[in-house]
């Protein structure tokens, strides 16, 4: 029944032969030499006022590169990859978004924006801006990925995306959720946002499931290192992933089939409309199925795996944007629907999530500068299992979660500034399992739980410059947040985060540090659990009152960029942090006899180092990034399966037309995992290193309007792993055709 | 704009006075039962006589349970993820002198009923007898039954006791096949010396008959010396 994992071998990978791969390189080398370099640059202003516009989105449609303008309005997007039919699009709130093809742009030349005016001869000032969280929190390491790369990356699974992150670690497979971890936490230790709505489950791990949204839906995705983020942080331990999807405001439509090993097909589509010069519609879909082949069994113990012909999964993923502009303000309504459903013989699990947020930012009611947020994500998962003779066995989880959130920037003088934020969460959820035959059904048991938090936070931020020398500037954060559980719990939290920025001509150096204190409050089923032995009297070895988890961290970093041009490179960005983070309370299930007990004894330090290099253009059309990240976790108990080391190396290789080529190299190191044995007894096991290779070929051209891409990537090419043994590890192989009319 | 507010407050009063106000400020953690466990209950049986057999051990995962004097059994199984995805897990029936099963069962929430049939293993003496054929001989008779056919018997024996000038000696005196009732039933037969020559007299008040089986299954009785 079980086998060693050489079993799932669907692609002899020697077929690549090495001189195929020469003729690759030197073909690729040559279409590099045939392009050109550029810089597109400009002034944003307003067409009444002429005043300069700060904070005005600039896009290149097709390149997909963008910017927001600086303090007088100016913006320069350096692109290498030039292209004769992008298109140059500027947006701004409250202003008519200004289109041109980028053939006829004027290079450096003043853009004018026309004011949106409801009332005709009424001139409008927009003081309204977009509050861009993540930029907003105390100073910590972050890492981004834009659409470009995502699209190179060429995989349909946006966990293996974070693959080119470094000190993030990915695991699940589409039944579990495929969830993230940063810096040696835990899945559920990391926050997880689409589009500032929070979507981290309810259920017993409380982790995100990213398979929510599939990787062509994405703009852009962001991650926030650190345990102490003051306003998107509350329980994260680990950090904040953010994730914005694409909402595109031209005309265009896409259509991408995938066909890969495991039987798995793709088909994608979107449809981008400006239904007026103020309202737009944005919809993206993904019809997905699969044949995994294999079981997921969570308890399956390392390289454990049974092998089942018999499974097949559909995933259906639907997202649509609706965005209206008002002349102060914007209203977006956003609606996410994710559908799953796997079978395999007399047994049946179908999912539906749904996520509808709606929110206004801008200024309304001679209120200035804020954004309200009300969302609504709830998660049906039903469970049929049919057993020969006795009926069928339901079980029925479901969730919801209602979340609405208020956010307000204050400028109390041009050296200080305030956002606060304020949310309230109604969380929920009901399980019932039923048994159910032909002639009668019966309930076995229900539970119906819930609970509400409201809480509030704020970061005070003071900049100034360094006297006597106008490039050194520096900037003080003063992080607040206090969480009050409707349960009694309740605390009162701070941060503090320092950034030095030390600005010269051709280089950048920015020191940071910070400190401060996070908590973690019990999920609704480890609360419903505690209660539940606490009734049948099996307390007497564990603790009767479950405790919120409480983390400190404190980090010091440095981030360099140098934009000395040299013939090797164009520009260069490295990062350097060293961390430290201290859990207390941590809870620990662990079963014992027929029961399961909680322990929450645990403390654990997790202390470490991560640094990156980039390299941008490097012989102008290739990308080199190396990362390296060292972990050392006191208690594996609480952290099991963190490699005490991991490595990566990606190079990448882009044109606008023609070939584009990614890829990526990483190294796992040790893990210590540990497991029950047959009496119950803690045993530890140390799990080896390992390596891997994905890569992703691709070729795109243009006809008219039309872009076309070709593309093919293969994931863990160099798989020898056995331990993430709910990650589904094998050789992937996909062939990808898309469409794109402009 | 007073009559925005006012619509704005009339439509909060009624949106929160419509709603469940406890839910939606309060919290509840009281579910019916959040410990999921599976009942599996079942008995465990001979093969051949059909009669439930007594301290049979069962082994379900890494659960033990062993039957009662009627063959019942109950086990509170807790239900794992593994077992909500139809998981197998490995039960072991076992029971000295019975051939042990080992199979695969699915756990499902609520009840679940299995019963176990074993087939015993070892042969069983049913009978012996010792009869006087002179003064200083006797035969010694024994039936055996072994369900695995009386080809299966590696060997019978007697175990008698002897006492000559002091020394008792134990004397082990192999039995062989005489009658073939059924395939798998016979009786066993040997000559046992009264007075032997080598060991003296025979002392013995209680005989003992072994059996041993090819596969190592043995069988012990004792009986009575009649004269």
């Amino acid at each position: 029944m079980r086998t060693q994992e050489t079993l799932f071998d669907p692609f002899n990978m020697d077929q690549f032969s090495s001189r195929s791969f020469v003729t690759l390189i030197i073909f690729l080398v040559c279409s590099a030499c045939l392009k050109l370099n550029a810089q597109i640059g400009g002034q944003v202003i307003d067409a009444k006022t002429h005043e300069p516009l700060k904070g005005a989105n600039v896009e290149l449609t097709v390149s997909r590169i963008g910017e927001i303008t600086d303090q007088d309005g100016f913006f320069s997007i350096r692109s290498n990859l030039q292209d004769i039919n992008d298109t140059l699009v500027v947006s701004f709130l409250g202003y008519e978004v200004y289109i041109i093809p980028v053939s006829k742009y004027e290079n450096n030349s003043l853009i004018t924006l026309k004011p949106i005016s409801l009332d005709y001869g009424d001139s409008v000032v927009v003081k309204a801006e977009f509050i861009d969280l993540p930029k907003k929190e105390i100073p910590h390491a972050s890492e981004q990925l834009t659409l470009r790369e995502i699209e190179n990356y060429g995989t349909g699974e946006i966990a293996d995306l974070f693959r080119s992150f470094s000190s993030i670690r990915v695991e699940g497979n589409d039944l579990d959720g495929r969830s993230i971890q940063i810096r040696g936490s835990a899945a559920s230790e990391v926050n997880v946002y689409v589009d500032g709505v929070l979507i981290n489950n309810l259920g017993l791990d409380n982790s995100a499931d990213l398979t929510i949204l599939p990787t062509e839906s994405i703009e852009k995705l962001e991650v926030l290192k650190g345990g102490n983020l003051t306003l998107l942080g509350k329980g994260a331990f680990g950090g904040v992933v953010n994730i914005t999807t694409k909402k595109q405001f031209n005309r265009s439509m896409g259509f991408q089939a995938k066909l890969g090993s495991f039987d798995s097909k793709y088909f994608l589509g979107e449809v981008n409309l400006p239904i007026t010069s103020r309202f737009y519609f944005n919809y993206f879909g993904q019809f997905n199925s699969f044949f995994p082949q294999i079981e997921y069994f969570p308890d399956e113990l390392f390289s454990e795996r049974t092998e089942n012909k018999n499974i097949e999964t559909t995933k259906q993923n639907h997202n649509i944007n609706l965005n209206y502009f008002f002349k102060n303000g914007q209203f977006s309504t956003k609606f996410i629907g994710y559908f799953f459903d796997y079978q395999k013989p007399a047994w049946e699990n179908s999912r539906e999530n749904y996520l509808i947020s709606t929110s206004y930012k801008g200024s309304l009611l001679h209120i200035n500068d804020f954004e309200i947020n009300g969302s609504y994500f709830t998660s049906a998962d039903n469970l049929v299992r049919s057993a020969s003779g006795s009926g069928e066995f339901i079980s029925d989880f479901n969730t919801r979660r209602l979340n609405l959130k208020l956010l307000k920037k204050f400028y109390l003088n041009q050296k200080i500034e305030l956002h606060i934020l304020s949310e309230y969460f109604h969380d929920e959820l009901e399980d019932v399992q039923k048994v159910r035959d032909i002639n009668f059904q019966e309930s076995l048991f229900a539970a119906s739980l819930w609970e509400n938090r409201a809480s509030f936070g704020g970061i005070f931020s003071f900049a100034d410059q360094l006297q006597n020398s106008s490039y050194v500037s520096w900037k003080t954060h003063l992080g607040f947040r206090g969480d009050f559980v409707s349960n009694g719990n309740k605390d009162f939290l701070s941060t503090i985060g320092a950034q030095v920025d030390i600005n010269k001509v051709d280089w950048k150096l920015s020191p940071y540090a910070n400190y401060g204190k996070n908590v973690k409050y019990p999920t609704l089923f480890e609360n419903a659990y505690i209660q539940a032995t606490e009734k049948i009297n099996l307390v007497d070895t564990v603790f009767t009152r479950i405790n919120p988890e409480y983390n400190n961290s404190a980090e010091i970093g440095l981030d360099f960029t140098l934009n000395r041009s040299t013939f090797l490179y164009k520009n260069l960005s490295a990062h350097v942090a060293l961390f430290s983070n201290t859990v207390y309370n941590k809870i620990l299930r662990r079963p014992f006899d027929f029961q399961t007990f909680y322990y929450q004894t645990g403390r654990n330090v997790t202390r470490g180092v991560e640094a990156s290099i980039k390299l941008h253009q490097v012989l102008n059309y290739f990308g080199l990034k190396l990362d390296y990240t060292g972990l050392d976790i006191s208690d594996p108990l609480f952290y099991p399966f963190k490699p005490d080391q991991n490595f990566g190396a990606q190079l990448d290789f882009s044109l606008p037309v023609g070939f584009y080529f990614t890829g990526r190299y990483f190294y796992q190191g040790k893990s210590i995992a540990w497991y029950l044995n047959q009496e119950g007894a803690i045993q530890t096991q140390t799990i080896q290193e390992y390596n891997d290779i994905d890569i992703s070929i691709g070729y795109r051209f243009h006809i008219k309007n039309i872009e076309l891409t070709l593309q093919t990537a293969g994931y863990n090419l160099l798989d020898s792993s056995g331990f993430q043994y709910y990650y589904l590890n094998k050789r992937y192989l996909q062939v990808a055709l898309s469409i794109k009319y402009y | 704009m007073i009559t925005f507010r006012f619509i704005l407050i009339i439509f909060l009063i009624l949106v929160v006075g419509g709603c469940d106000l406890d839910k939606y400020t309060g919290y509840n953690y009281e579910g019916e039962s959040l410990i999921e466990t599976a009942r599996i209950t079942g008995n465990v049986t001979n093969t051949f006589t059909g009669t439930p057999i007594l301290r049979a051990t069962l082994k379900f995962g890494n659960l033990i349970t062993y039957t009662d004097g009627e063959g019942d059994y109950l086990l509170v199984y807790p239900l794992g993820t593994g077992d909500e995805r139809n998981r197998p897990i490995t039960v072991v029936v076992s029971r000295p002198n019975y051939f042990q099963i080992e199979t695969e069962i699915v756990v499902y929430p609520d009840k679940n009923i299995h019963d176990f049939a074993l087939i015993y293993a070892a042969p069983i003496i049913e009978s012996s007898s010792l009869e006087l054929i002179s003064q200083s001989e006797a035969i010694c008779y024994a039936t055996i039954l072994d369900y695995q056919g009386v080809d299966d018997i590696e060997n019978v024996e007697g175990v008698f006791t002897y006492e000559g000038e002091g020394v008792q000696t134990v004397v082990q005196i192999p039995l062989n096949e005489d009658i073939r009732f059924s395939p798998n039933r016979a009786q066993f037969i040997s000559n046992v010396e009264r007075i032997s020559p080598l060991y003296g007299d025979l002392i013995t008040k209680v005989y003992q008959i072994t059996v041993l089986d090819k596969s190592g299954y043995a069988d012990t009785r004792d009986f009575i010396r009649p004269f």
